[in-house]
């Protein structure tokens, strides 16, 4: 150490080019050769376009959902977005830096320092040590079968002198393998702190410091006369000799270097930085640094911020030595990040000057990002704790998102921080949940929405007749739909996707929604007026529907037909269809009519129907001659011609505003007591019931059928509950659904787990 | 963890109906290595064979297919120098239903029955599909060299 500096600080009073040349290449002949192994493999792997990504990112201070959405969920993508939010991190602090420097209080003569140290050399050789780093981490390691072949050439002698081949597991060739970049780490480590101190004003005063005092001078002597400049050279390359040593070991172990995780190139430019902001010293003291004037030093905090990443190297550098521990970056990356988060509050909050520029904006993301992870997780504790009662991890995100104990720090926040905004945003694939199955009157669909209401079915028949109805294949003559239940085979299925879409974007949905009134008011006015206004036309005859779509929809009305008389419900059932089909849409013109010509063929089976409906059918009855003095009701403006269709308008405005498909007793609701329609018996009946089956069916014994078809595909150890849209397979339970939606972020990426069809979204199912 | 789980599931599956010719050991230490070892059928070029297989899982296994990588030698088309195979099962066509039952029956027909189609060891397929009888040859002297 000594014999270094007092070389060094005599070889530049000789003032000789070509020795100070000799002395750089002396000095740093490993630090250049570390200097050009660059840091993180990970750099390698992220495309320009990542970086950018990760830039813009950041740049949109914060623009977090940007990051996750371009980093993707998985590992590698996330990585390299961790690497572009670093790198952008650098870039904005280097504009700032610049900016920075252009202050008056920045010494306005360049500063002067070593060749080697100009800007260059920090710089572009770095973009050199990815394709190193990347070549030694896929160096070829032999197969245990060519090692052991090896193994059979007798030893040569200088196996005598060096125990080869080495065991690159045991602790001790761990250790030793180490040692030279332990030592530069551990040298530098030390000049840092002791800067730190003398910087700082709290280096022991001789006095206290009693036998030691004389050691302890001598080392703050030593460390006062040391250059910044220097100071920062030899901890760079100190981090860049360790890094390829831990590289190139953790890859002869065949396993993944575990250091590489460091991002040398933003620590690169921090030191760069510092060393060029540094106030100068004239060109006399720096030929001559042993007189008296000491070399000038940063601020306290400025080698704070140096000596943290510095720190967080030098543990990941000695925990790989432990082969428990190497490359479990998470916990000391953890500690530094959150250290310097800490230091920079606390700067902030009493001198907003003091504290580096170059990091401040690096500082102020990794804040936002820290207070957005915070907000969400705040967020989701309380909801936890008001409905469950309890606390658990999965305030942070599904498990299967969170951050591992071999992630970076920058990674990590990434990792939650995108989880807690996607959670909060966006929604696609296994993580939409469609809840409610819209029961149309036309054709059946299925439409996929994410509505938030806790239906499974349309809320319209009544609970105990349509559970009974649809047991029976028998259908109520209310439901002008036709077809329910059971009878109903729901083929078309169609996503709205609008609603993939959360609250961010409540604006455009307005818009959208707006619209869509918009389109429907006028569809019902084209239809009002071709149904009432123009003479309506005779119904077309069409072929007997043969699909089974069809068919079911006309066994939904035998029940009506049989009791009352088939031709004077038919005309009612006639009329109010067309009315309603005429407001909901235009294009049902054929629908209504092959419904029509199929009615009357059916009357006369409708005797063969079985009469053991008794109850239900009573009501169907009386439901149906409600219906029919409804229906009289609205016959009449078309009885006057078409004259007076503004008797009309109430209803039309009760179709446009309701919810639902508007029904009689919705309708009569409505009339009666306007504002507590919405809350009646039957739904809360419903409701009760519907939870109460929801209940039993969760306590299930699934285990005992042991067949694996009931059991979830991906973990096959819970039954299976969940169903995805399109493609309708029951593939998997809830847990693996939310963990492949925690872990695949990009809409496409959600496949189903057997068929690999796009998922748009999944419903959950209730075995009861 | 759902992959350690789900593991021990199929485990246990496999003990119940197991796969013929074949044995699995899984490491004690560490449920996510197995290792197989395959008996030949009488009908294939590798009669009398025994080939030492891994199986290994990855951490997040039914979302990521394992890695099946021989240890015995073996002239074969299917399967490289390094022990890896090429089976598509475990490559794009991987998806998270997939059993191991599935992809052990899959390795084991692969290695039973070697086809030119589908080369992963180029040479080795062009000598099956050009020269059959040496490539049977071959297969033999490996089969006796390595693998009994």
């Amino acid at each position: 150490m000594s014999n270094d500096t007092t070389l060094l600080s005599l070889l530049p009073q000789l003032q000789l080019p070509g020795l100070e040349l000799l002395k750089h290449l002396s000095r740093s002949a490993l630090s250049n050769l570390g200097l050009s192994l660059y840091a993180n493999l990970t750099y390698a792997n992220t495309t320009l376009a990542d970086a950018r990504a990760g830039a813009l990112a950041a740049a949109a201070g914060g623009g977090l959902g940007g990051a996750g959405g371009a980093g993707g969920g998985q590992e590698s993508v996330l990585g390299g977005t961790g690497a572009g939010f670093w790198t952008s991190k650098w870039a904005l602090s280097n504009v700032l830096m610049r900016t920075y420097a252009l202050l008056p209080h920045v010494p306005s003569s360049p500063p002067s320092y070593p060749r080697y140290m100009r800007p260059p050399l920090y710089n572009p050789t770095n973009p050199l040590q990815p394709i190193l780093l990347y070549r030694i981490q896929h160096l070829h390691i032999p197969r245990s079968r060519l090692r052991r072949a090896l193994r059979r050439f007798p030893p040569p002698l200088w196996t005598v002198l060096l125990p080869l081949p080495i065991n690159p597991r045991r602790l001790r060739t761990r250790l030793l393998l180490r040692a030279p970049s332990l030592y530069l780490l551990l040298r530098s480590f030390l000049v840092l702190c002791v800067m730190l101190a003398q910087a700082g004003g709290f280096y022991p005063a001789h006095s206290t410091l009693g036998s030691a005092s004389s050691w302890a001078e001598g080392i703050g002597h030593w460390a006062q006369r040391m250059r910044f400049e220097s100071a920062c050279w030899s901890a760079y390359t100190a981090v860049c000799v360790a890094m390829l040593m831990g590289t190139f070991l953790g890859n002869l172990e065949g396993g993944q270097g575990g250091e590489v995780a460091f991002n040398l190139f933003p620590f690169a430019m921090l030191l760069y930085t510092h060393s060029t902001l540094v106030p100068s010293p004239t060109s006399a003291r720096a030929r001559a640094p042993s007189s008296d004037t000491l070399p000038p030093r940063p601020s306290a905090h400025a080698v704070l911020t140096i000596l943290m990443p510095f720190t967080l190297m030098l543990a990941l550098h000695v925990m790989g030595v432990s082969r428990k521990w190497a490359g479990r970056k998470l916990v000391p990356s953890a500690i530094a990040g959150i250290l310097g988060q800490v230091h920079f509050l606390y700067v902030i909050a009493h001198q907003i000057r003091a504290y580096p520029a170059f990091s401040f904006v690096g500082g102020l993301i990794e804040l936002a990002f820290l207070l957005s992870i915070l907000l969400s997780a705040i967020l989701r504790a309380l909801t936890q704790v008001l409905l469950d009662g309890t606390l658990s991890l999965s305030i942070l995100g599904h498990p299967a998102g969170l951050p591992t104990l071999e992630d970076d720090w920058g990674v990590a926040l990434l990792k939650l921080g995108q989880a807690g905004l996607y959670d909060l945003s966006r929604r696609a694939g296994l993580a939409n949940e469609l809840v409610e199955l819209n029961e149309q009157a036309r054709e059946p669909e299925v439409l996929l929405s994410k509505s938030g209401a806790e239906l499974l079915l349309p809320p319209a028949p009544r609970p105990s007749s349509a559970a009974r109805a649809g047991a029976g294949g028998a259908g109520r003559a209310g439901d002008a739909a036709g077809a329910f239940g059971f009878n109903r085979e729901v083929r078309t299925i169609k996503v709205r996707p609008d609603d993939a879409r959360g609250s961010v974007y409540n604006l455009s949905e307005l818009g959208r929604a707006g619209w869509r009134l918009l389109r429907t008011a006028g569809v019902a006015a084209r239809g009002v007026h071709r149904r009432w206004i123009l003479k309506p036309h005779e119904p077309e005859r069409e072929g007997e529907g043969e699909d089974g779509g069809r068919e079911v929809r006309d066994v939904g009305e035998l029940g009506a037909g049989g009791e009352m008389g088939a031709e004077g419900e038919g005309d009612e059932e006639r009329v109010y269809r067309r009315f309603l089909e005429g407001v909901v849409d235009e294009e049902e013109d054929e629908e209504w009519c092959d419904e029509d010509s199929d009615e009357e063929e059916e009357g006369e089976e409708s005797e063969e129907q079985p009469g053991e409906q008794g109850e239900d059918e009573r009501a169907a009855e009386e439901d149906a001659r409600e219906d029919s003095g409804l229906y009289s009701d609205l016959l009449q403006p078309p009885s006057a011609n078409g004259a007076d269709s503004g008797s009309l308008a109430p209803v039309l405005v009760a179709h446009l505003t309701s919810p639902h498909a508007l029904t009689r007793r919705r309708y009569q609701a409505l009339v009666l007591h306007p504002p507590a329609a919405t809350h009646d018996s039957d739904n809360t009946e419903w409701r009760a019931f519907l939870a109460q089956r929801r209940a039993e069916g969760a306590h299930v014994d699934w285990a005992r059928s042991s067949e694996t078809a009931l059991m979830c595909a991906v973990c096959m150890s819970e039954p299976r509950a969940v169903v995805c849209w399109p493609c309708r397979c029951l593939a998997m339970c809830d847990e693996c659904r939310a963990g492949i939606a925690a872990r695949f972020v990009l809409r496409g990426q959600h496949t189903c787990p057997c068929c690999r069809q796009t998922v748009d979204g999944y419903s959950r199912i209730y075995i009861p | 963890m759902t992959a350690v789980r789900r593991i021990q599931k199929e485990l246990a599956t496999l003990s119940v109906e197991p796969i013929s010719d074949l044995r699995i050991e899984p490491n004690e230490q560490n449920m996510m290595e197995w290792t197989c070892i395959l008996k030949a059928s009488a009908d294939s070029p590798y009669k009398g064979g025994k080939y030492q297989f891994k199986v290994l899982f990855p951490q997040n296994f039914p979302f990521k297919a394992p890695d099946v990588e021989f240890k015995t030698r073996i002239y074969h088309p299917g399967i490289d120098e390094e022990g890896h195979i090429c089976i598509a099962l475990l490559k794009d066509e991987w998806k998270p239903a997939i059993t191991i039952a599935k992809v052990l029956t899959t390795v084991k027909d692969k290695l039973n029955n070697p086809s030119s189609d589908d080369p992963f060891n180029a040479d080795i397929a062009a000598q099956l599909k050009n020269d059959k009888a040496a490539f049977l040859k071959t297969a033999k002297e490996w089969t006796k060299k390595y693998a009994s």
